[in-house]
């Protein structure tokens, strides 16, 4: 009998396998439509609208208009109203949103469930330069899914679907696209603090606070950095989202109520030698963690941490992922000297 | 019992197929996934970060595409430094140097210096594109990858190819793939990871310059036809056709739909000369069909001038083959600049050397302190004997390119570098 079982798992397995080579291409573009179905209807489940009443902080409007758009419009920097979105992460009623959809002075926040329930929701912790917040419902008489989260962070050429439920909360939206870069940061021109995934799939401030799923439905991020005024502007096809691993680093802390500023960024206060096709100090901060370890400018960096340095991005991204206060064990040549040189990482200055 | 069994095991039967189903759906997914992912694996290494823009490596010793707006200052279209910097996807530092330079097209190509075992792409063949083919951009939007050395992948569809798009694009693949600022200058791909085409102006509004959905690739064929004259250096001439006029505006354009209607050749004209006759339908150029005069002049862009191409014209009942030589745009100002190293020489009068005469002051060469009287020993690393040999050297370099100068003055020998000038 077991055989018999066996043999009917293995039809229903590999039958529709077999049948792959004859798909036609109606067949073919409607297994991957109907995939991408099943997983937005999964990530539907759990996800939910906002209704934030607060008198949300107004950002200065930029000095120079950016590229000459219509930064005199008196409404430039005002954010639409609009409900936004967040989801259910677990069954005891807490939500996760983007701290852009509370950044302010919060005075009510309404959650509006796919089934059309609703409760009054709590503020508990925030996460600023992550752009997450945390709200708590009471559980009591609401069908909460909670989103499975994903294992692994996706790569570069993934398929993700950004997930909400603005304007409308009885009916979620859904916006496709690729992850187009990882681990992207950029601490210097663009304010994107700290590791985030890109990904071209739209997003408009509705989607802020929703999730990102994966082609199984499951959560890989959080739409964040969707910002008031920004260079790229909405809807451009560049969108961020807060990763699962990031998320997972002040979980418990957003639970708990912590509000979470800037985090301190480490720094070891170094600048590239110009010209050069080795990893060549250039500059040293005065000050910095550089200049009290003892590099030099012209040293020509090898290892750190044991780590090979083919390229100036291998050495700073991977001081980008140390902490304020670790110590680095950095291999340099001097000269005809190879050196040792052990640095105790500082803090990035606000305006470096 | 074994009725029970039997419907236990069809039920389990059924829900196993449902699963499988699903499964069947995701694995379809995941198969076009897999490739797009594999695709930007192999890709995104040949990826180049120049300026504030793009870039892409097509050789293995480092011949790269980019746009000549990237490499070259916007205001004043001259390229500033033909010596330049670049970084690899990852942020691997190379000196490279701007080659051959398209304006019209908005392309450059340069060349990585000394470089060997680099990652590249394959080209494709962007006549083969379809509206509605899958296509990946690789960039540098909004300078996002200028920090960590990640370029921005983003996936779209090809909206249309051959789009006469405006001044300079004048054979285009549109696409919808979110192309931003800093994209500009960096690769348009197949799925299968072919460079289709390198991404370059977008449509906007209001000035407010985001993607909108419209994004022009310059398409690697017409790159290809030029690569020639892009590698000797200097600046490559697009084509025209001499003394012939069709419908210029719309709605007679839209009229045409089944050709370019040739309205007038001028006597004695190229186009006369080849051939072409008033009231001549034109069909078809190399291959490609033509619907109206706009895309007839669009189709033209793509070619250098002096190219000899086929023409197909109905005249009366019948179709006829024309074959004729291209005549070469006129140069622009900017390419018609020369070098000059900002002081003036002259031969020995015993005709041992060359000697300065005269530094122009704030030029570079007074700046690096070149001083009249000075001896010319080596101009860019080559021994001068006379003050011909020095202008012919001279005429065969790119104004504003550096180079290396040794002069003597009294017993001494001294190595200046010298950016020259563009002077008209």
């Amino acid at each position: 009998m077991n055989r018999i079982y066996a043999f009917l798992a293995a039809c229903a397995v590999a039958l529709p396998g077999m049948a792959r080579a004859e798909d036609s291409p109606e067949t073919a573009w409607q297994k991957v439509q109907e995939a991408f179905a099943t997983a937005i209807e999964s990530g539907h489940k759990s996800t939910v609208a906002l209704d934030v009443k607060a008198d949300f902080r107004v950002p200065p409007k930029p000095a120079v208009p950016e590229m000459g758009n219509d930064a005199s419009n008196p409404n430039y920097t005002k954010r639409p109203k609009s409900l936004t979105s967040g989801f259910v992460i677990d069954t005891e009623g807490h939500i996760l949103t983007s701290y852009f959809n509370v950044d302010g002075k919060v005075k009510s926040i309404k959650v509006l469930f796919p089934d059309g329930k609703s409760a009054d929701g709590k503020l508990l912790g925030v996460d600023e330069s992550k752009d997450l917040a945390m709200i708590k419902v009471d559980p009591e008489g609401l069908h909460l899914h909670a989103i499975e989260w994903a294992e692994k962070q996706p790569e570069v050429g993934a398929f993700v679907m950004a997930l909400g439920r603005s304007p409308e909360p009885a009916s979620g939206t859904a916006t496709r696209g690729i992850v187009s870069a990882v681990d992207r940061i950029d601490q210097a021109f663009n304010a994107i603090w700290e590791q985030s995934i890109q990904f071209d799939a739209k997003t408009n401030y509705g989607n802020s606070g929703g999730p990102v799923v994966d082609l199984n439905g499951k959560l890989v991020g959080v739409v964040a950095h969707v910002r008031l005024i920004s260079p790229w502007g909405q809807n451009s096809g560049i969108s961020f989202a807060t990763p699962n691993w990031k998320i997972k680093e002040v979980l418990e802390k957003l639970k708990a109520g912590e509000r979470l500023g800037k985090p301190k960024l480490p720094f070891l206060g170094v600048g590239p030698k110009e010209n050069s096709t080795l990893v060549v100090i250039g500059t040293i901060q005065p000050a910095s963690a550089a200049e009290k370890a003892g590099l030099m400018p012209g040293d020509v960096v090898r290892q750190i941490d044991q780590v090979k340095v083919g390229d100036w991005g291998d050495f700073t991204n991977y001081i980008k992922k140390k902490k304020v206060g670790e110590k680095v064990m950095i291999k340099v040549t001097r000269g005809e000297e190879d050196l040792d040189i052990e640095a105790t990482l500082g803090e990035r200055p606000s305006n470096p | 019992m074994n009725t029970h069994r039997f419907i236990a095991a069809a039920l389990f039967a059924a829900v196993l197929s449902a699963r499988a189903t699903a499964d069947d759906n995701a694995a379809a997914a995941l198969r076009i996934e897999k490739q797009i992912r594999e695709t930007c694996e192999k890709v995104v290494p040949a990826f180049v970060f120049i300026g504030g823009g793009s870039g892409v490596l097509i050789s293995s010793d480092g011949w790269f595409l980019t746009n000549h707006h990237v490499a070259a200052n916007p205001q004043t279209m001259q390229v500033d430094a033909l010596d330049q910097t670049c970084n690899l996807a990852g942020g691997h530092f190379y000196r490279c140097e701007i080659v051959g330079l398209d304006p019209v097209g908005d392309i450059c190509l340069g060349k990585i210096k000394d470089a060997h075992d680099l990652p590249y792409v394959e080209l494709g063949d962007s006549d083969a594109v379809k509206a509605g083919e899958a296509c990946i951009a690789v960039g540098n939007p909004f300078m996002l990858g200028s920090m960590d050395y990640h370029p921005t992948v983003t996936f779209g569809t090809v909206s249309a190819n051959h789009i006469n798009a405006n001044a300079g694009y004048t054979d285009v693949i549109q696409t919808d793939a979110a192309v931003n600022p800093g994209n500009s200058g960096g690769p348009l791909f197949s799925v299968d990871g072919k460079l289709l085409g390198i991404n370059g102006r977008i449509n906007t509004r209001f000035s407010n310059r985001v993607n909108t959905g419209i994004g022009y690739a310059i398409p690697i064929n017409q790159i290809k036809n030029f690569m020639r004259d892009l590698k000797k250096g200097g600046y490559v001439r697009h084509a025209l056709l001499e003394g012939l006029q069709g419908a210029a505006t719309w709605p007679d354009l839209h009229a045409e739909a089944e050709g370019a209607v040739v309205k007038s050749v001028s006597a004695g004209s190229t186009a006369e000369k080849a051939g072409f006759k008033k009231g001549d339908l034109i069909v078809d150029v190399e291959g490609h069909v033509i619907h109206n005069y706009w895309r007839f002049m669009g189709s033209l862009g793509a070619y250098p001038g002096g190219t000899e191409i086929g023409v197909k014209v109905k005249r009366g009942g019948e179709t006829v083959d024309i074959k004729v030589t291209l005549d070469k745009m006129p140069r622009t100002e900017f390419a018609k600049m020369k070098p000059d190293l900002g002081a003036t020489f002259e031969n020995l009068e015993d005709g041992t050397g060359v000697k300065i005469t005269k530094v122009r002051s704030k030029s570079d060469a007074a700046l690096k302190g070149l001083k009249a009287g000075d001896l010319i020993v080596k101009f860019n690393g080559q021994a001068v004997e006379n003050a011909e040999g020095l202008l012919r050297s001279l005429s065969k370099i790119r104004p504003r390119k550096i180079v290396p100068l040794v002069v003597k003055r009294g017993e001494a020998e001294l190595d200046l570098e010298i950016k020259l000038e563009a002077r008209k």
